[in-house]
């Protein structure tokens, strides 16, 4: 990893012999030509993600109601923060759905995608409607879904008519958290199916039957031969997993709105309404800056994690 | 050529590959029947209560009869869909034009060229991917606000090509890398400069890759209300999804007149998926999978 010669990635990965164009007048002109096809990116980035990140940064330390000018407060917002208990109901959610997140789509899209690979026939079209509900429009299967959820004309009705009482899944404070994270988790787990499907296939087939043949257990082979050749998916899917656990939005915008009470509040859905409907701009970036510390974080430790795998 | 080059093939890569593992027997079958009955059940009777009559929907919500049409014509005509329709096609059109070509550039150089500062960059991108956008509301709100950008189309589309093109540099990136070195470097041999190399051998060449990330950047900013909901505060400019929030708001308990709204807002993206589904499910997974 010290090696300190000029010479290309491409050489260094050992993917092409080093050429005559690595000459130092060559690097130059490339490198000039590099920027150059980044520079539209590199511009759209800039105004997108950079600079208002760095401004939400900035106005973590501010006081402000969005028509006067910002006041700078220091670190009041932070210790305002520390102590507000909406925060920590917030937190408690996102962790509560940050578990269900964890367990379910994985443990799910593990093993439908172990199964689908055994098919012979017909995995294309599965793979297709399983993941449709990925790409619907989510302000659509929201409403359909508190449409089903709702007590008078949903599941509830067909349940009533075979004699089960059910509970008012998005009117009860203690499961309508988990019911918002179910209805999301029945968007989202195709997205994990497929990326599994995706690796299942490079796993190599002939290690698998080579260990039936010595009479390895099934489980035994998916221990200890599937799984680890799945290992940098599985560490993909779960840093997805814990990331968008924590920037979930939609379904709780849509379908609760965050209440009963604050009984579905998570960060996302509470940064914004202290930003549009309480109109403290200062205290929503400071939110905003929190998410942003959980996200560098997650990353970080992957890339991390990642790091130690290649070496 | 390009029948050889398919790195981007990344699927169910053989059929039945793990047979000898999983016995595919009816226990098997009927645990995957339950997830697409569970996938689609939902969906089905979005359609079936968008067709049905208010009286058959008060008498039996969620069983089938009182077919109509009645409903989507009033959404449509209501909810004034055709230009929904316009404004948010417009937008997936740009935003998928921009971004192909903006993240398929820089892909081009993060790959190939050599420049100083290439590694940092790559990082930012991955970091600005995790990255909770959402969360950078406020200053761009306020940014736009000063130079006018509220309730334009330019103003979105802007957004989305910003938030999607890390996700889609990624995808470009991990195509380019599969397409062997050998065939820049005979083309730099012969004398051809970078422009010239990426425009006529690496554009047509990622052509699939095009489809793909064309395909998802347009699903995803006509389902985005997040941003829309936000910026655009005149009715008539709504792109569809947010044309949708604000029409369920308002018929809240017309149950009937919501889902034909939802069939409206969605027939375009499930018509796309099921063109492009085994681009953009393949493209998705190349740009994970590595």
């Amino acid at each position: 990893m010290s090696v300190r010669v000029n010479v290309s990635p491409s050489v260094q990965a050992g993917l092409r012999p080093p050429s005559l164009l690595d000459a130092p007048a060559h690097r130059r002109r490339q490198s000039v030509t590099g920027w150059l096809f980044v520079a539209p990116s590199l511009a759209l980035n800039m105004v997108i993600v950079l600079v208002p990140a760095v401004a939400t940064v900035v106005l973590s330390f501010t006081s402000w109601n969005g028509l006067s000018s910002p006041r700078f407060t220091g670190l009041d917002n932070y210790r305002m923060l520390l102590a507000d208990p909406e925060f920590h109901t917030a937190i408690v959610d996102n962790l509560k759905w940050l578990c269900a997140y964890l367990v379910v789509p994985i443990t799910l899209g593990f093993t439908t995608a172990l199964f689908m690979s055994s098919l012979r026939r017909g995995g294309a079209v599965l793979r297709t409607l399983l993941f449709l509900p990925y790409v619907l429009p989510t302000v659509v299967t929201a409403q359909l879904w508190s449409m089903l959820l709702s007590p008078v004309n949903g599941v509830n009705t067909l349940l009533a008519d075979v004699g089960i009482h059910a509970p008012i899944w998005l009117g009860n404070p203690s499961l309508t958290l988990w019911s918002v994270v179910a209805v999301d988790i029945w968007r989202f787990w195709g997205l994990v199916l497929v990326i599994m499907i995706g690796s299942m296939g490079k796993v190599d087939t002939q290690l698998v039957e080579a260990a039936l043949i010595d009479g390895a257990g099934r489980f035994a082979v998916v221990r200890k031969i599937i799984i680890p050749q799945l290992r940098s998916t599985l560490a993909l899917i779960v840093m997805l997993c814990l990331l968008w656990s924590f920037t979930a939005f939609d379904y709780v915008f849509v379908m609760t709105q965050g209440g009963p009470g604050y009984a579905s509040q998570i960060l996302a859905t509470y940064m914004y309404s202290i930003a549009f409907q309480y109109n403290e701009l200062g205290y929503a970036a400071t939110l905003a800056v929190c998410l942003m510390v959980i996200a560098l974080f997650v990353t970080i430790i992957y890339r991390f994690l990642r790091r130690g795998e290649s070496q | 050529m390009r029948s050889r080059l398919r790195p981007w093939r990344s699927g169910p890569a053989r059929p039945g590959a793990l047979s000898r593992l999983v016995h595919f027997g009816w226990p098997v079958r009927i645990w995957i029947g339950l997830l697409v009955v569970a996938a689609l059940i939902p969906i089905l009777e979005l359609i079936n209560i968008a067709l049905k009559t208010s009286d058959a929907f008060t008498a039996h919500p969620l069983g089938l009869g009182g077919l109509t049409l009645s409903n989507l014509s009033a959404a449509w005509t209501q909810g004034d869909y055709l230009r929904g329709y316009i404004i948010s096609g417009v937008i997936g059109v740009c935003v998928a034009i921009v971004v192909t070509l903006v993240a398929s550039s820089a892909a081009y150089a993060l790959v190939f060229i050599r420049f100083r500062g290439k590694e940092v960059l790559f990082g930012w991108y991955m970091m600005s991917m995790a990255l909770p956008l959402a969360m950078f509301l406020v200053p761009i709100f306020y940014a736009y606000r000063r130079v006018g950008l509220m309730d334009t189309d330019q103003g979105l589309i802007l957004l989305y090509c910003g938030i999607f093109c890390p996700f889609s540099t990624l995808l470009f990136r991990s195509f380019y890398t599969s397409i062997p070195v050998s065939l820049r470097e005979s083309a730099q041999i012969d004398g051809a400069s970078e422009w010239r190399i990426w425009t006529s051998i690496f554009l047509p060449l990622a052509r699939p890759m095009f489809n793909t990330v064309a395909a998802l950047v347009a699903i995803w900013s006509w389902n985005e209300f997040f941003f829309a909901n936000a910026f655009i505060q005149q009715g008539g400019r709504q792109p569809v999804a947010l044309r949708y929030l604000v029409f369920a708001g308002n018929y809240a308990g017309d149950w009937p007149a919501i889902m034909a709204a939802g069939l409206i807002a969605l027939i375009p993206i499930a018509v796309l998926y099921f063109v492009a589904q085994r681009r953009i499910v393949e493209g998705l997974v190349s740009g994970a999978v590595k």
